[in-house]
């Protein structure tokens, strides 16, 4: 079983890499996302305040 | 107090300069910076001044042989986990007399070979990444008290570590407080050095891209810590696992007489006779 644990952590740590590298590419899509959004609803607003 | 573009005086309740139309809100909040400044800048002058100090200690280039250091020894570690994987396995089969404990070990071997080819590929294109992503943020108030927040966390966890160590009179609490405490350094070390993570300040944005600037800068602080995540994690997890391998061998009174092959006796006696070397 400690076995097992001590295997489980060494496969965390190496793919630790991946995991947070997905994480940050959802994070910033996230954020292009909003942006975007932000974006447009102020071009609109501007367009209508014109 | 004065216009920020043409010099011109304008009165302390004026939105705008009545000379060229520069709204004055910036000059305000200036005039009001400064008399924070008379009043309570002496805490803020000292803690910029020991920040700045420690900026000096936690240099960007040995935040990179850090790094590199971390890597290296990572894949080294991960190296050795493959190799005692295997010959675990060899060992284990050998003792039950069983193959397929050394099939077991051998599809462990595999994916911990898998998993350090994944991880010197995502290390890799993580730092790449963040050489192509530019992050503009308007102060370096945030991650200054980041990093600040950080490095007293870090004192803080070695500190709680050493003192629950001393009352559990067991070394137990101290490693986890190491580790944590090391993170929290790291955390710090690179929220003073942001522009190890592509980070740098400009005025000139929006609140709405300051607040997408910041979630980026979160984002980022964790794709920069992934070699410190990787290399500690492996190197930590592999004592782990000779820790638990020697613990497991020692259950077995019968090392040195085992029933297998006699060809595979060395393989079997090799552990006890390491541990008495």
């Amino acid at each position: 079983m400690l076995s097992t644990a001590a295997y489980g952590i060494v496969l965390a740590a190496a793919l630790a890499p991946f995991v947070i590298y997905i994480w940050f590419l959802l994070v910033y899509l996230g954020l292009d996302l909003i942006n975007t959004i932000l974006r447009t609803c102020n071009r609109y607003l501007s367009r209508n305040a014109e | 107090m004065f216009c920020k573009k043409c010099g011109t005086q304008v009165p302390d309740n004026a939105t705008a300069c009545p000379k060229c139309g520069t709204s004055s809100a910036g000059a305000g909040a200036q005039s009001g910076s400064a008399n924070l400044k008379g009043i309570g800048g002496i805490v803020e002058r000292v803690v910029d001044g020991v920040l700045a100090k420690i900026r000096v200690l936690l240099s960007q280039p040995l935040y990179t042989r850090l790094t590199d250091f971390l890597t290296m020894i990572g894949h080294v570690a991960l190296v050795g986990a493959i190799a005692w994987t295997l010959i675990m396995g060899i060992v284990f089969a050998a003792h039950d007399n069983s193959f397929n404990q050394f099939l077991r070990a051998l599809a462990a071997a595999l994916g911990l070979v898998v998993a350090q080819f994944i991880a010197a590929k995502f290390i890799r294109t993580s730092a790449a990444l963040i050489s192509t992503t530019p992050t503009q943020i308007s102060t370096l108030a945030f991650p200054d008290c980041v990093g600040l927040l950080s490095l007293i966390g870090a004192v803080g966890a070695l500190v709680a570590g050493i003192v629950m160590a001393i009352q559990m009179e067991t070394l137990t609490p101290l490693w986890g407080a190491l580790i944590l405490s090391f993170l929290l350094t790291c955390l710090g070390w690179l929220s003073l050095q942001p522009s190890l993570a592509n980070i740098n300040v400009a005025a000139g944005s929006s609140t709405a891209e300051e607040a997408i600037a910041v979630l980026g800068y979160f984002a980022k602080m964790s794709l920069k810590l992934v070699p410190v995540m990787f290399g500690g994690g492996v190197v930590v997890g592999t004592l782990a696992l000779v820790l638990a391998s020697r613990a497991l061998m020692n259950q077995y009174p019968d090392w040195y007489t085992p029933k297998c092959c006699p060809r595979l006796r060395t393989a079997s006696c090799w552990p006890p006779h390491w541990r008495h070397l």
